[in-house]
């Protein structure tokens, strides 16, 4: 639930807006009030997030964009937060791999809240996978690379290497 | 890593392996060098090559006003002779401020003097071959002839290749050598007169049989 929190506050800080006071309900969904008024559950917050920033084009043009990107948040929701980290390599990252062999970004063929979402929910795994699975799932380290590069999206992460000639770093050189 | 021309197959596998780990051409964000190498493509990609097909489409789905806004970008592919030589010859201007270690002056004078023998040299070859009779250069040429799949007529396709006539081509025998799965390919000798017959447009002449020729590799290349 501490992830949740962390998620949701890099995603307001993304979009530049106050992230609020979150806190669990008793189905432990989490609940943000602020300014008197309270938003209940993962996608909900991030769509009142984006409301209060005006940053309506990260939620897609069509409303095929749209429902495609609330898809991927509530992915994101269900089945990325909780398991642990050889979980979501051993069973999403092969499936999200094969989704981004076809695509540049997740929904609509530009950056939206999707690909956001999914980056800080991905970042943990993403920086300690080895060189081995980033090679594996190149497709994610594309996009990955790609995301990252965006100052305000990384909010200060170091860039995560996804150099493909790692062998200096497998095998550094010893004088 | 650069890739070549995208219009050939050779091109495009390389393009294909160049976006593996790349969103964009070059950078991070869509450049003019991805809007030259779209318009320079002249198909969308195969299937085969996923990864040039999802940049195609992406950049397929910016309108043309989008296109015109992206930074400009240079293209790894035609940049690549220049920053080779940008780098040497800022080498070239350090080691000729540089006077203790003038790395560069010496290896020129080699150069000049190799140049001159060079020369002579191909002169001399060229006198020597001058006062030879004229001989008519020849190649034998063993062509491997690709169908797209078991179904292609086989023997349509030798007559069709064989019906290229050119001043100095011969054919010669020819016989079918199975790949697999059921599937032959077509091994054609001919014999070419070099200075009348290019190899280059033998091979495309045949490519031009789309309907049964898939590609054409040249298996064996010798000199008569």
């Amino acid at each position: 639930m501490s992830k949740t929190v962390q998620y949701l506050s890099q995603i307001a800080a993304y979009l530049q807006v106050p992230s609020g006071k979150i806190t669990f309900d008793s189905f432990s969904l989490p609940v943000r009030t602020h300014n008197n008024t309270s938003v209940t559950g993962f996608l909900n917050i991030i769509l009142a997030y984006l409301k209060e920033s005006k940053l309506d084009v990260l939620l897609g043009k069509t409303p095929e964009d749209k429902a495609e990107i609330y898809q991927w948040i509530e992915y994101a929701d269900l089945y990325l937060q909780r398991p642990n980290a050889s979980q979501i390599i051993n069973e999403h990252l092969p499936r999200l791999n094969g989704v981004l062999l076809k695509k540049t970004y997740l929904a609509s063929n530009k950056l939206t809240i999707a690909d956001v979402v999914l980056y800080y929910v991905l970042l943990s795994v993403m920086a300690n996978i080895s060189h081995i699975e980033k090679e594996k799932f190149v497709n994610i380290s594309r996009w990955y690379d790609n995301l990252q590069q965006d100052d305000l999206l990384r909010q200060g992460n170091s860039l995560i290497n996804f150099n493909t000639s790692f062998l200096c770093i497998i095998a550094p050189a010893h004088h | 890593m650069t890739f070549g021309d995208v219009t050939t197959e050779q091109g495009l596998k390389e393009f294909n392996s160049y976006l593996e780990d790349k969103s964009y051409i070059y950078g991070f964000i869509p450049t003019q060098a991805d809007v030259d190498t779209f318009k320079s493509l002249k198909k969308i990609p195969a299937g085969s090559y996923p990864h040039a097909l999802r940049w195609y489409n992406h950049i397929s789905s910016f309108s043309d006003a989008e296109k015109k806004t992206f930074a400009v970008g240079s293209c790894p592919f035609k940049s690549a002779p220049a920053t080779i030589q940008a780098p040497a010859s800022t080498k070239k201007a350090a080691g000729d401020d540089d006077d203790d270690v003038d790395l560069f002056a010496s290896d020129e004078e080699e150069d000049a003097e190799a140049i001159r023998i060079r020369e002579e040299r191909l002169k001399a070859y060229a006198d020597k071959k001058s006062k030879k009779p004229e001989l008519i250069a020849k190649s034998s040429i063993v062509l491997d002839v690709k169908p797209w799949d078991d179904e292609t007529d086989m023997k349509k396709m030798e007559e069709s290749v064989r019906s290229i006539g050119m001043d100095g081509l011969i054919w010669g025998a020819s016989k079918l050598v199975p790949v697999g799965y059921g599937i032959n390919k077509l091994q054609i000798m001919c014999v070419v007169e070099d200075a009348k017959v290019s190899v280059d447009l033998l091979q495309e002449e045949i490519e031009k049989f789309e309907d049964f020729v898939q590609s054409v590799d040249i298996a064996a290349f010798n000199k008569i």
